[in-house]
């Protein structure tokens, strides 16, 4: 997102924030969706490029940790895929609002806050993984004592011919941005490779001159003021 | 805080000897998902939540080589006035988060920190 049109988008954002809106502001452009407003909150968000939340949860786990991840990161996904700069919004119209799961949502600048971190993030790791980059096993003959998540077991299963983070996401109904990270993991482990990407991470990039490393995905240099991060 | 439900479910880690400041931490996004701090101006809440994440990941990531392959429990952190501690937390059909504690060492009992976390944590994953 350039800096320019993010900063106008955060301004209305905020524009709707203090005064307290109720309603939907539709995002047009390469990816459609709409950010959800109750009373100046964001509750809700989707976008045409993520997947959302996963229905049909038992009530009963509404005040779980599962419900709580569950519902935050669709948002925080969705925002980030209309923020991107490929999107605009269009007229914000009185609408009724999804039920989210939360009744709080985001207030707009914890919203804007975490999607600037997500773009800090997306930028350590663009040299190496996209969420658009097709990716493909790696015969890795000694898995002994390598440690993944079931999330990234599901998502090594069903790497096949084409596979790119966005297109895994949808399969397995979670967050682009979640997965984009899993698979970077999976490429540091030497699980997942990136056809015509040959960055592999903790690596100098070919062509890029001798000094240059490539930093290590780091969440903390994406909040460090120092580094450029936001906090 | 997303929700008065986020902000209830870390009441039992407040109520520790020493309690400063607690978060509950997506290990895979990095993003806070509920987070208690006793004094806001005290701790940059995003740096430390943060910084927790990554100590996972990389433990995490480095577990063959350390010959550690039996899944990452707990990390505790002590420097000269707090303790830091983080754990691990993998809630069946959910997404990891880590759990990071931070305590005033002065006023806190390391051994029965850590066991009130412990079924902190095996509450909120079961």
């Amino acid at each position: 997102m350039s800096q320019g049109y993010g900063n106008l988008i955060a301004a209305r954002l905020r524009r709707l924030a203090g005064t307290g809106r109720t309603g939907v502001l539709p995002f047009a452009g390469h990816a459609e969706g709409a950010l959800y407003f109750s009373d100046g909150r964001v509750v809700f968000a989707e976008s045409a490029g993520t997947p959302g939340p996963v229905t049909g949860a038992p009530p009963e786990r509404a005040a779980t940790l599962a419900a709580l991840t569950g519902a935050a990161e669709p948002i925080a996904d969705a925002a980030l895929d209309l923020m991107q700069g490929r999107s605009s919004p269009s007229r914000f119209r009185s609408a009724k609002v999804p039920a989210a799961g939360l009744t709080d949502g985001f207030g707009v600048e914890s919203l804007l806050a975490e999607v600037a971190r997500r773009q800090n993030i997306l930028e350590q790791l663009a040299s190496t993984v996209r969420a658009d980059t097709t990716v493909v096993r790696r015969p890795r003959p000694n898995l002994r004592g390598v440690q993944v998540s079931a999330f990234q077991w599901a998502l090594l299963v069903r790497v096949a011919d084409g596979s790119t983070a966005r297109a895994l996401a949808w399969d397995l109904r979670r967050s682009v941005f979640a997965m984009t990270i899993d698979v970077y993991r999976l490429m540091v482990l030497r699980l997942l490779s990136a056809v015509d990407y040959p960055v592999v991470p903790g690596m100098r990039p070919l062509g890029e001159p001798a000094g240059r490393s490539v930093l290590p995905m780091s969440f903390l240099r994406a909040v460090s003021t120092k580094n450029g991060g936001v906090r | 805080m997303l929700s008065p439900a986020a902000d209830a479910l870390l009441a039992p880690v407040a109520a520790i000897d020493g309690f400063r400041l607690a978060s509950l931490v997506d290990a895979v996004t990095g993003m806070v998902v509920s987070s208690s701090v006793r004094d806001p101006d005290d701790l940059s809440l995003a740096a430390v939540a943060a910084g927790a994440a990554d100590i996972v990941s990389v433990l995490t990531l480095l577990s063959s080589e350390l010959g550690a392959d039996d899944g990452l429990e707990d990390v505790m952190v002590t420097f000269g006035s707090r303790f830091h501690l983080i754990r691990h937390v993998r809630a069946d059909g959910a997404q990891p988060v880590v759990l990071l504690v931070v305590l005033d060492r002065s006023r806190a009992n390391l051994a029965l920190a850590r066991r009130e976390i412990r079924d902190f944590c095996a509450s909120i994953a079961s």
